[in-house]
């Protein structure tokens, strides 16, 4: 039960400091006050310029979205100030509208709990098993977490709907509510195996031990002090699953979609999008999705904050790995078999789709064709339009990866009143959906007023970078910060002291050690933003849709060969990218740790 | 409890963590495992908790085998209790349903437990605080809170793992007395662990000192601190000055030092064929006087003064002897660098350790020493070189060196 692990060679090894002699340990947030960094005053211009962009890209759109759903006349011709429950209204008289909430409900619950108990299972195998290749197993989760959803539910549908590889012989049964709930689980549990993973390492073995020598056997050590400890991680954990099912439009435009299984931002795209267009509906919609997400932030915060769960306090020894004996290679297996359909079966179906005529027809040399590549290739707007998403990603990237510097910079030095709104803004708009955000910038930007002055960015590519950028930069703003936070002050006093100026601290010191970081941000926005999917569908203009935008067309207009293939040559296409980008980095650091890194931010 | 340790192993891989230990803890008594990292202490705790089973030896409790050779009786059937390094207290109960919790798995009736754990927590000064949850606890509470919930459940024996370690320098002076008085109070056997001789000099009955997974010396703190057996114990107990000596060739039992110090006699087996010796002298045990002084006959030579220090209770000293090799002192006076003094060694019985060079190690197997816990090992000598006239107690230092034989030839060299 107790390994080598339980003989740490040094008793007073690091975590002794967590429990010091004050009253109460004071978590999570590092001195941002630090006096060694009041020299970064000159770059204090970089938060202004952080906090502009904050507001600009995240604050607007979503006042735009509450002026629109309670005034609805607000932006039109001429604009008017009259108060109107018409949105609402609407909403309420809409049986679409009213069964997608209640369905988006519903399947955020029944995912919540799949999920978690799925991301739990896996947080305790991945973390304290003796589990063979969980080195892999990790590196797996976090490949789950960051393939896009419409991808997922593309492939799946590709499987499940009509005409699909399983619709022949399982006729589909799975392309219901129940497998909508399945394939959101395989792709969502990731969240939850981060939060209870770290609500495993924060607690010490002794909380066991103690429990054990105070007499209590090891199933009342479960429940009486275990799972009393990991409820805050898997409420957590629970939570942001839930709202992530409910901002999700990736399987919602997809999946859902082939099970007739309306979700709500499903029906925000459709009462933007159809003739005639309701904005005033799709704004009351948003507004209660967004106040639903923020609710469950606000609780999710509430379950991680209590009682100083963020510290570790069981002590300073880890949570010795359980062997699990002869179950090690069946939950492996196990494990396996979890990626294999969490990723394997839907990118197979999506593979196979594209190199076969018949999809339901087997495997024969016969069975199987290029056409669909060179379709692919040769389509108007095939390759295009990834090549468009490229450029647009990275220009994206780059510039979300320069915001969030600055302010990681500004941040350190200011624990103000600014700071902290555009903390606020920042974390909350992590849990704005895409397709909300959407909304709120044709809202604003669709004015024609705007076009008059110059800035009508609306149909343009300009819109579609801003809107990647307010996705990107949360994670930007978080990471970069963090790995600010994590400079030793002393690091830049002694320099200082030293005799370094700003600008050899700025380019011997600090950038070095940032330098990867930033790199991987940069990565992390730009793989994001290629795939992109909500923003893209309602922002891309006329005549140049981006990536997603041209996929999901080619199976809207039942091309399914022609857009698998364009699937596989995009995510091929994007990997090589990624890759190549991503060994520059290792050779320019010489240490890639993506997964550690970005393991900060949950 | 009475517990008996009979030559316990741990190994794991090719390390061995803890080897041949025996003890054996009268009921009552409060013991402290001292050594540095490494030396085998939390490994000892762990088997004696049953949270590791010993690869070779066995554990006995009250007449009922604990462990033995790759097995242990569960922790929680053990009635042995601990006290963490990190307290690790749950963050989830209050401090009253921390303290609570042994009871409340054991199915004391509740009236039973919550009188119970009020007399606990009042022993602990902690009655106010039951409602409270850790972090709204300081430091020292928390310990307090640790130490309740160890004792409640009124255990057979309770295991300390560096309780102290956490506290600030201040706290920790204060908690040991107050920890002390609790475990005595409640008349509990406890084996405490730690790696700071004060705290182990302070608190316990005997000490138990490990080096390296293996039981260095077992005694009394005074034996620990007067009579140590190896130059691992000398220098953990404490800052010490180690003089070499040869046997005088002509005279059995009698010592010199290499500046023609003599020290001697004894009625025991001389045993001068080890060759060299080296001699204790703690610094506090070294007395200076001015050159100029009347110096009564006892162990005393001169040395010369190269450096000191002001460290409020006493100037730290640093001499040259005669030939050459160097001396610690502690004293009440500010010498000045360069003076010539009058050393005095203070102990009325000069300890010396017999340990052999580097490279004259016995390979004899290191069990005929755990025979007998008690005894020195092979290679462990020591004598005591007892002045044959000198009062054992009740005179001062001066008293006994001015009454030393006149046959010393101690003196300036």
């Amino acid at each position: 039960m107790i390994g080598p692990r339980f003989l740490t060679p040094d008793p007073k090894s690091a975590g002794q400091a967590d429990l010091g002699a004050e009253p109460g340990p004071s978590p999570a947030r590092p001195s941002l006050l630090g006096r060694g960094f009041a020299w970064i005053g000159r770059l204090a211009v970089g938060g202004p310029i952080a906090t502009t962009a904050a507001v600009v890209l995240v604050v607007l759109p979503l006042c735009a979205i509450l002026f629109q759903s309670a005034l609805p006349g607000l932006f039109g011709v001429p604009p008017s100030l009259r108060l109107s429950g018409a949105g609402f209204g609407a909403m309420a008289a809409d049986p679409y509208a009213l069964q997608s909430g209640l369905d988006s409900l519903l399947l955020g619950l029944a995912t919540a709990v799949l999920a978690t108990a799925l991301g739990a299972l896996v947080a305790w195998l991945l973390t304290v098993s003796d589990l063979p290749a969980r080195r892999l197993y990790a590196g797996a989760v976090w490949a789950v977490f960051l393939a896009p959803t419409f991808l997922i539910g593309q492939g799946w549908s590709l499987l499940l709907g009509p005409g699909g590889l399983a619709g022949t012989f399982a006729g589909g049964a799975l392309l219901s509510p129940v497998g909508v709930m399945i394939v959101l689980s395989l792709k969502l549990f990731p969240f939850a195996t981060f939060t209870v993973q770290s609500g495993l390492e924060g607690l010490g073995d002794e909380v066991i031990q103690a429990g054990r020598i105070s007499g209590a056997r090891s199933g009342t050590v479960w429940r009486r002090l275990l799972i009393p400890l990991l409820v805050p991680a898997l409420t957590a954990g629970g939570l942001i699953v839930f709202a992530e099912v409910l901002s999700d439009f990736g399987v919602a435009a997809t999946l859902a979609q082939s099970a007739n299984f309306p979700l709500t931002t499903y029906a925000i795209y459709t009462a933007l999008e159809s003739f005639p267009t309701n904005f005033s509906e799709a704004a009351a919609m948003s507004v209660m999705l967004v106040a639903l997400v923020m609710l469950v932030q606000i609780g999710q915060r509430r379950a991680v904050g209590r009682r100083g769960f963020a510290t570790r306090w069981g002590g300073h020894k880890p949570l010795a790995p359980r062997l699990l004996g002869r179950f090690r290679h069946l939950a492996g297996v196990g494990l396996g078999l979890l990626f294999v359909l969490a990723l394997g079966v839907p990118a197979v179906a999506t593979l196979w789709s594209s190199i076969s005529i018949h999809v339901g027809a087997g495997f024969n040399l016969s069975n199987l064709t290029t056409a669909f590549y060179q379709a692919a290739i040769n389509v108007p707007y095939g390759m295009s339009a990834f090549a468009l998403s490229l450029v647009l990603a990275a220009v994206a990237a780059s510039l979300t990866l320069m915001l969030g510097v600055l302010q990681s910079f500004s941040w350190r030095r200011s624990s103000g009143a600014l700071g902290r709104v555009v903390d606020v803004i920042l974390t909350t708009s992590i849990a704005v959906p895409g397709i909300v955000l959407g909304a709120g910038y044709i809202f604003l930007w669709n004015q024609p007023w705007l076009a008059a002055i110059g800035l009508g960015l609306y149909g343009t590519t300009v819109l579609l970078v801003l809107g990647y950028i307010a996705t990107g930069l949360p994670y930007a703003v978080r990471l970069a910060s963090g790995a600010m936070a994590q400079l030793p002050e002393g690091q830049i006093s002694a320099a200082r002291m030293g005799g370094a100026s700003t600008r050899t601290v700025l380019g011997r010191i600090v950038v070095p050690q940032l330098a990867p970081t930033w790199l991987r941000i940069w990565l992390l926005v730009f793989a994001g933003a290629v795939f992109e999917l909500p923003m893209s569908m309602l922002l891309y203009p006329p005549g140049q849709p981006t990536a997603a935008v041209a996929i999901l067309h080619q199976f809207h207009s039942m091309q399914i060969g022609t857009g698998a293939a364009l699937t596989v040559l995009a995510t091929l296409g994007l990997g090589a990218v990624v890759l190549v980008l991503s060994g520059l980095l290792a050779r320019l650091t010489r240490s890639v740790h993506l997964d550690q890194s970005l393991g900060g931010r949950l | 409890m009475s517990l008996k340790v009979r030559s316990l192993h741990y190994r794991y891989g090719s390390v061995t963590a803890l080897a041949d230990l025996s003890l054996e803890l009268p009921q009552g008594q409060i013991w402290a495992v001292l050594g540095p990292s490494g030396s085998g202490k939390t490994t000892l705790l762990g088997l004696l908790a049953g949270l590791l089973a010993p690869t070779a030896g066995e554990i006995w409790g009250e007449g009922r085998l604990l462990s033995r050779p790759g097995w242990a009786l569960p922790p929680e059937r053990r009635r042995m209790s601990m006290v963490f390094q990190d307290f690790a207290l749950w963050p989830h109960m209050t401090v009253a349903q921390t303290v609570a919790f042994p009871l409340t798995v054991a199915k004391v009736p509740e009236s039973e437990r919550r009188r119970r754990v009020e007399e606990v927590l009042r022993s602990v000064r902690l009655e106010a605080f039951a409602k409270r949850y850790p972090h709204e606890l300081s430091g020292g509470q928390r310990q307090r809170v640790a130490i309740a919930r160890a004792l409640v459940g009124r255990p057979s024996l309770v295991l300390l793992d560096e309780p102290m370690s956490n506290l600030d320098a201040r706290l920790r002076e204060s908690m040991r007395l107050e920890l002390a008085a609790t475990l005595r109070q409640e008349g509990v056997s406890a084996l405490y662990v730690t790696h700071d001789r004060i705290e182990a000099l302070a608190i316990a009955d005997k000490i138990l000192l490990m080096d390296a997974g293996k039981k260095v010396q077992e005694g009394t703190p005074q034996d620990l601190y007067q009579r140590p057996q190896t130059r691992f114990a000398v220098d953990f107990m404490g800052a010490a000055n180690l003089l070499a000596v040869k046997p005088d060739p002509d005279r059995r039992g009698v010592w010199t030092t290499g500046f023609g110090v003599r020290l001697h006699g004894t009625e025991e087996e001389p045993r001068q064929e080890e060759g060299q010796a080296l001699w204790l002298l703690r610094p506090e045990q070294v007395a200076l006087s001015a050159k100029a002084a009347v110096v009564p006959d006892g162990i005393v030579w001169a040395a010369t003064v190269t450096d000191r220090v002001y460290l409020g209770a006493y100037w730290e000293v640093a001499l040259r002897n005669p030939d050459g090799t160097q001396l610690r002192a502690h004293s009440q006076e500010g010498w000045s660098i360069g003076e010539e003094v009058t050393v005095a060694a203070l102990p009325t019985a000069p300890w010396l350790i017999h340990e052999p060079m580097p490279g004259q190690e016995t390979d004899q197997p290191e069990d005929a020493s755990l025979q007998d816990p008690q005894g020195p090992g092979p290679t462990l000598l020591r004598r005591r070189i007892r002045k044959t006239v000198a009062p054992r107690d009740g005179t001062s230092h001066r008293d006994q060196l001015a009454r030393a034989p006149e046959d010393s030839d101690s003196t300036s060299a």
